[in-house]
C-alpha cells in the first residue's frame, strides 16, 4: 500500500477513529495521541493492509482495542463501571454547566464504554447496525439491545434532570 | 404529530433505520417542534455537533528506517573505500623525502611500519574487514532475495502439481 493508498483508505477514517477515541478516552490529549498512535502503526504495517476488505470497519475496531488497551494500562482509569448511575449535577453544577450540550455530552460520557460507543457510532457516524456488530464483534441483535439500553438511559437522564430543575425552581419560587 | 411520537418510540427502542433517525434529525432543525420534544432537541443537537470535531493532523513516519538504513549503508561502502584509498597512498604520500628512496614505510596511526609483509598483511586485513562490513551490510537485501524466491508461487504450484502427479502415478 503506497501513501495515496493509504491515504485514500485509511486515513480517511481520521475524523470517526478521532471521534471513537474521544468518546472512549473521554480526553482530547490522549485520543489524539492515541489516534497518531494508530495511524503510525497503520503506517508500518501497510503492506499487510491490502488484504482487508471493510478498511473503516478495521480501521474503528483497531482504534477501540488501541483506546481499551489504554485504559487498561492506565494507573488512574477513567472509565466509569457498568452499573454506575449517572448522577444529576447540583443547581450550582448547573449554573456552571449552562450549555446543555456539554451537559447531555457528559450524560452520553457517563454511559458504560460499549453503550456509547454504540450509540455515537449509530447517532453520531450514522453507521448502520450491521457494520457497529462487525467492529464491536457481536451479533446485530446485541447492538440494538445495547443501542436501546443507552438512548433509554438517556431519555431518563433527561427526564429525571428536568424533573429535578422543576423542583429547584418550585422549592425557591 | 403521532408519527414523530411513533419514531420517538423506536428510536428509544433501538429499532428505528438510518432513514427515520435522519427523520428525527431533520425534525429538530425545522422551526415546528412541538413543546413536549422540545426537551430532546439538545440531544439531537449534541450528535450534530459531535459530529463537527474533526481529528488532528497526523504525521507519519517518513521512511525513516529505509533512509537510515540507506545513509547507514552509503556511510559503511565509503569508509570502506576511503580506508582502501589511504591504505594505498599513504606509502607513496607520506613517506619522509629524506628516507623515500632507500626505505619503505608506512604510517598508521602515527606509527611507522617499515616491514613491507607486515604492511601487507596489514593493509589485507583491513581490506577484509571493509568486504565484510559491505557484505554484511547487503546481506538483508540477499536474506529478502532468497525469501522471495522461497516463496515463488509458480515454484511451489509446480511443485504441489508434480507431487499430485506422483501421488497419482503411484496409485
Amino acid at each position: 500500500m503506497d501513501v495515496r493508498q493509504f491515504q485514500y483508505q485509511i486515513l480517511c477514517h481520521s475524523d470517526k477513529s478521532y471521534r471513537m477515541a474521544l468518546s472512549i478516552l473521554k480526553e482530547e490529549s490522549s485520543a489524539k495521541d492515541a489516534l497518531q498512535e494508530l495511524m503510525t502503526r497503520l503506517w508500518e504495517k501497510r503492506d499487510q493492509l491490502e488484504a482487508i476488505t471493510n478498511h473503516q470497519a478495521f480501521v474503528l475496531t483497531s482504534m477501540r482495542n488501541l483506546c481499551l488497551d489504554m485504559i487498561r494500562k492506565s494507573i488512574h482509569t477513567l472509565e466509569i463501571p457498568a452499573d454506575t448511575e449517572y448522577n444529576a449535577p447540583t443547581p450550582y453544577q448547573q449554573v456552571e454547566q449552562t450549555d446543555m450540550i456539554n451537559h447531555i455530552s457528559s450524560m452520553i460520557d457517563a454511559l458504560p464504554e460499549m453503550q456509547r460507543t454504540i450509540l455515537r457510532m449509530k447517532d453520531v457516524e450514522e453507521m448502520e447496525l450491521e457494520e457497529i456488530a462487525q467492529i464491536m464483534s457481536m451479533t446485530e441483535n446485541a447492538v440494538t439491545v445495547n443501542l436501546s439500553r443507552a438512548r433509554k438511559k438517556l431519555r431518563d437522564m433527561i427526564l429525571n434532570n428536568r424533573q429535578k430543575e422543576n423542583n429547584v425552581y418550585e422549592r425557591y419560587r | 404529530m403521532n408519527g414523530i411520537d411513533n419514531l420517538f418510540e423506536k428510536y428509544f427502542n433501538g429499532l428505528s433505520s438510518t432513514e427515520e433517525e435522519k427523520i428525527l434529525k431533520n425534525y429538530f432543525k425545522g422551526a415546528n417542534v412541538l413543546p413536549e420534544h422540545e426537551i430532546y432537541r439538545p440531544l439531537f443537537t449534541v450528535f450534530n455537533s459531535e459530529k463537527q470535531v474533526k481529528a488532528p493532523e497526523i504525521l507519519l513516519p517518513e521512511k525513516k528506517k529505509e533512509n537510515s538504513a540507506l545513509t547507514r549503508r552509503i556511510i559503511i561502502f565509503a569508509t570502506g573505500v576511503a580506508a582502501i584509498a589511504l591504505l594505498a597512498i599513504t606509502p607513496f604520500s607520506i613517506i619522509p623525502k629524506q628516507v623515500q628512496s632507500t626505505e619503505y614505510v608506512v604510517i598508521v596511526n602515527g606509527k611507522k611500519i617499515y616491514n613491507q609483509q607486515k604492511a601487507r598483511q596489514y593493509a589485507e586485513s583491513m581490506f577484509g574487514e571493509a568486504k565484510k562490513i559491505i557484505e554484511d551490510s547487503y546481506q538483508p537485501f540477499h536474506d529478502a532475495t532468497n525469501i522471495k524466491e522461497e516463496l515463488n508461487a509458480r515454484k511451489i504450484l509446480r511443485e504441489t502439481v508434480q507431487k499430485i502427479e506422483d501421488i497419482k502415478t503411484n496409485q
